[in-house]
């Protein structure tokens, strides 16, 4: 059992992202609207206003979107499809994907009532 | 790893300088750069470090400020210091004038070390113990050994 963490800088493409979150079986997820450090230092803190400028081009606000995947062979065919729907996550700013063993959960959707 | 006390020498280190206002002491701080070599571009500095003074307030809480600038007015990241007998206003969010003043410049390519040199001033003058340390301090060599005692 893992947790999936995906921080999607491209909020346009969480409807397909979740999409193809769905195709790969995966039940449930949460998502948070989050947002990156940098953005957050430069435009929130005025020591680092300066920052500005290095931001331009960058998106301001991301996605994260977390879920307990019972099954892990789904994420393989999970992680082809988001690469390519994002052009591939070693691109620079397009966003952050990895996992961590999970070694207990309550609260999971039932497997019987898994998409 | 990184140091400030390895990027300020005790000739960019000003004591208690007779200096009125903000504008008058970044200037002083520019030519102390200029004199140790770490920029030819006096007029070009002062106006990044003017510029980023306009953008919002450099000047921390508990009367200190860090002024800085990206600039392609030098080519390292260099620090000039000051110790003020008397304040001047930062615009600092507590309304405290600043007595400790750390000017960081650096050119645009060296981002990550700017953010990581503004990031530990503000740590480190956030420590109150090491302010009241500074704020007594006689010497350009003493402030410096301050700083690398606080450091290490």
């Amino acid at each position: 059992m893992k947790l999936l963490v995906f921080v999607l800088n491209n909020e346009e493409y969480l409807e397909k992202v979740l999409e193809i979150y769905a195709e790969a079986g995966v039940a449930g997820a949460t998502i948070l609207d989050s947002e990156g450090m940098g953005r957050f230092l430069a435009y929130e803190v005025p020591l680092f206003a300066g920052f500005k400028e290095f931001m331009k081009g960058n998106r301001p606000y991301n996605k994260t979107i977390i879920s307990v995947i019972r099954d892990v062979s789904v994420i393989k065919n999970l992680k082809k499809n988001i690469n390519k729907l994002t052009g591939g996550l070693n691109k620079p700013g397009t966003g952050i994907m990895f996992t961590v063993p999970v070694d207990w959960a309550v609260g999971l959707v039932p497997e019987e009532e898994e998409i | 790893m990184l140091s400030i006390n390895s990027l300020l020498s005790s000739d960019c280190i000003l004591i208690q300088p007779n200096v009125k206002n903000k504008a008058s002491l970044i200037k002083m701080l520019i030519e102390r750069l200029e004199a140790a070599g770490k920029t030819n571009n006096t007029e070009l500095l002062y106006k990044d470090v003017m510029d980023r003074e306009e953008l919002s307030s450099t000047g921390l809480n508990y009367g200190c400020a860090v002024p800085h600038a990206h600039s392609t007015a030098l080519e390292q990241t260099s620090i000039a210091a000051a110790l003020l007998n008397s304040g001047i206003d930062f615009n600092a969010q507590d309304g405290y004038p600043a007595r400790l003043i750390f000017l960081i410049v650096g050119p645009k390519d060296q981002t990550g070390l700017h953010l990581k040199l503004l990031s530990k001033m503000a740590r480190i003058l956030n420590d109150q113990e090491f302010r009241e340390i500074l704020l007594n301090v006689n010497t350009e060599k003493d402030f410096i050994y301050q700083i690398k005692n606080r450091e290490d």
